[in-house]
């Protein structure tokens, strides 16, 4: 147990530092995330500088467009962002999952043509899980794939896909064989979202926003030499990318929360109420106990190269907090708390969906039983 | 920055785990009370810093003592020791026994080092390992006990809670451990001397001897035991961010280490930037201090 930065995280940390102050200007700090930051073009443009200088994609190979440095250097690299309340990169769901998946189970040609753009932020990658029969239970997925000689023909619906609207790709969980046993029946495609037939419409949110959408598929072809890893195993690809999607959202979590809790302190007004600041000391406490359980979680993924499923802890603990913290900002700040610009208002609205997106609390806490405690499947 | 234990760490707690199992079973003879303090003399736990050990040794050792549930005083020993940075029993240091059983004790004159990081991180540390046999002796059970024909755990109203608990000991371990580091480098510095001691307290009490054969009653009384010495949610959310002050990558500020609960909340605003409270005193007691939000 070491919590100093080792020479070389320290210069890493130093020069992150020094570039942010030079490449970020003051005004596109502190946004408020949801879907409208894409509505500022400043963010592909900061997006091209992180890759640039070799931020995006900090610990993926260097044939593969990254940079190479160690787990650490990406925690790091999330602190720092996030105490300059800088936006995030645009590829999101490609740099967290699509571009890992990719790594573990592509071929050398899918590699080399998607994952450089991804990280230049040239292509935009959304997610094609969940349907509106099949979100938790994802086996039970039935957008069809129906293989045609080259081309897999795909017919079906995905729903609460992040930003399918600005998307050039999709990763898609599809059903390849109807007559195969669960878990080997589903096949993971790369999808061209461009291609006839992909329809896309946004889904209204409680923020007033539509960050994330529906996709239909309508007889789209899809090339065969599109599909991740063997026919049948779309499950075990599927796994990797969720794997990934809560490892590498641990520090991104505790960074983005981190940010908020500054901010609260910032507006909070310095309350008298012993209530009210202690409700603020018991936040930062849970804030720093997610921040160390994700280091912990960081010293396994260093090891093995795989993240353990322990992410789910932070995940599921992450999405509570930050619904309680957005409330209590809200309650500090009073009825200015709904007049002002709306900042904490779309915060709070937008928490709301934490505990259901990127696996709902409920599935977090069956996977943490089953695979963690070792208690018996309650299906 | 590697927040893993040492291979060194690793091995002496799993060594201590497999010693306490052996010496201190559920099934012992919770009436006997022998808590076999030779043994842990000749095995040196009671000087670790001689070992060449620090704080985080010690707190392993704590946590699974906490797992034993170890009925000595090893947690009053562990808090009341020597130490470099000054915390010291003044006048003639004796500890006198209030329970031959239980020695813990208070001291005769002097200062104790009751208001310390070094005796919270211990108190956490041990009802981390409480905490931890509770949850494995629930997942125990949830796994044999079955109910119309299933294993009672295959049942949500009873995996979820205790997932839910998984994550309460996965963070209060981060939580401790991350507290252990930071009173071992501060120790390790030597810094942190010089401070106006408390003025003399008394130790807390270990708990009474926990009823025969009943180990589930003993980790309540356990738990609340912890609970009152720990005192108040304020007071003690506030202690827990003077260790956080020791942390080298964190925003640093002096603080009174050793001062009671009223600097602790002046030293949790600075630390913030919040204006300090108003000087009343926190409330005490329960309810007296709801949670906003819930």
């Amino acid at each position: 147990v070491d919590l100093r930065d080792t020479p070389e995280e320290a210069q890493f940390r130093s020069e992150l530092r020094a570039w942010i102050e030079a490449n970020l200007p003051d005004e596109k700090r502190g946004g408020r995330g949801g879907a409208q930051r894409f509505e500022d073009p400043f963010l592909r443009e900061w997006s091209r500088r992180l890759y640039e200088a070799g931020y995006a994609g900090l610990t993926w190979p260097k044939e593969y467009g990254g940079t190479g440095a160690p787990y650490s250097f990406q925690a790091i690299l999330y602190e720092e962002l996030a105490a300059a309340q800088a936006p995030p990169h645009v590829g999101v769901i490609g740099l967290s999952m699509a571009g890992p998946t990719i790594i573990a189970h592509g071929t050398e040609e899918q590699k080399a043509r998607y994952l450089q753009p991804l990280l230049a932020a040239e292509e935009i990658w959304c997610q094609g899980f969940s349907e509106p029969d099949a979100g938790s239970d994802l086996a039970a997925a039935r957008t069809r794939a129906e293989r045609r000689g080259d081309v897999y023909v795909v017919n079906g619906q995905k729903v609460w896909s992040s930003f399918a609207h600005i998307a050039d790709f999709c990763i898609l969980v599809t059903q390849s064989d109807p007559d195969a046993p669960r878990y080997r029946n589903l096949t993971y495609l790369l999808v061209d979202m461009h291609a006839p037939g992909v329809e896309v419409r946004p889904l209204r949110q409680i923020t007033g926003e539509a960050e994330f959408n529906e996709i239909f598929f309508a007889d789209v072809e899809v090339p065969v030499e599109n599909r991740l890893d063997d026919e049948g195993n779309g499950w075990q690809v599927a796994m990797t990318t969720l794997l990934h999607e809560r490892a590498t959202l641990g520090f991104a979590l505790t960074a983005t929360l981190d940010g908020l809790l500054g901010r609260l302190l910032q507006d909070s007004g310095s309350p008298e109420d012993p209530r009210l600041r202690e409700a603020i000391a018991a936040e930062w406490i849970e804030l720093q106990a997610l921040r160390y359980t994700s280091y912990r979680a960081l010293g396994t993924y260093e090891r093995t190269g795989i993240p353990g499923p322990e992410g789910s802890g932070v995940k599921l603990r992450w999405s509570e907090a930050n619904q309680r913290l957005t409330k209590l900002a809200r309650e500090l700040r009073g009825p200015e708390g709904i007049l002002d610009d709306g900042w904490w208002n779309h915060q709070q609205l937008r928490s709301r969906g934490n505990t259901i997106e990127a696996g709902t609390s409920e599935v977090l806490r069956n996977i943490i039983a089953e695979r963690i405690l070792g208690l018996p499947r309650s299906r | 920055m590697d927040f893993t234990l040492n291979d060194d760490q690793l091995e002496l707690k799993q060594a201590a785990h497999t010693w306490l199992a052996d010496r201190f079973p559920l099934d012992r003879d919770w009436e006997a009370q022998d808590d076999r303090w030779g043994e842990l003399e000749e095995l040196g736990w009671l000087e670790v810093a001689e070992a060449g050990l620090g704080f985080v040794e010690e707190a392993l050792l704590l946590e699974e003592l906490g797992y034993a549930l170890y009925p000595g005083p090893y947690l009053a020993h562990v808090s009341g020791q020597r130490h470099a940075h000054g915390l010291t029993f003044g006048g003639d240091g004796d500890i006198s026994t209030v329970d031959p059983t239980r020695p813990v004790g208070s001291v005769e004159g002097g200062w104790t080092s009751y208001e310390t990081p070094r005796f919270h991180a211990a108190c956490a540390a041990e009802a981390l390992g409480v905490a931890q046999r509770a949850l494995d002796l629930g997942v125990e059970h949830a796994k044999t006990r079955t109910q119309f024909g299933k294993p009672i755990g295959t049942y949500q109203a009873v995996s979820h809670p205790l997932a839910q608990t998984y994550t309460d000991v996965e963070l209060s371990r981060s939580l401790v451990y991350w507290a252990a580091w930071c009173v071992a480098e501060e120790e390790q510095a030597g810094s942190g001397g010089g401070q106006t001691p408390p003025p003399p307290r008394e130790l807390p009490a270990h708990p009474p001897p926990p009823p025969a054969g009943r180990p589930r009653r003993l980790r309540r009384r356990w738990a609340r035991w912890t609970r009152r010495r720990r005192g108040q949610g304020v007071r003690h959310r506030g202690r827990r961010r003077c260790v956080r002050t020791l942390d080298p990558g964190a925003r640093r500020h002096r603080l009174h280490l050793g001062a009671p609960a009223a600097p602790v909340l002046q030293a949790r605003d600075l630390a913030r930037g919040l204006r300090p409270a108003s000087r009343r005193p926190p409330s005490r007691g329960r309810g007296s201090a709801p949670r906003v939000g819930e």
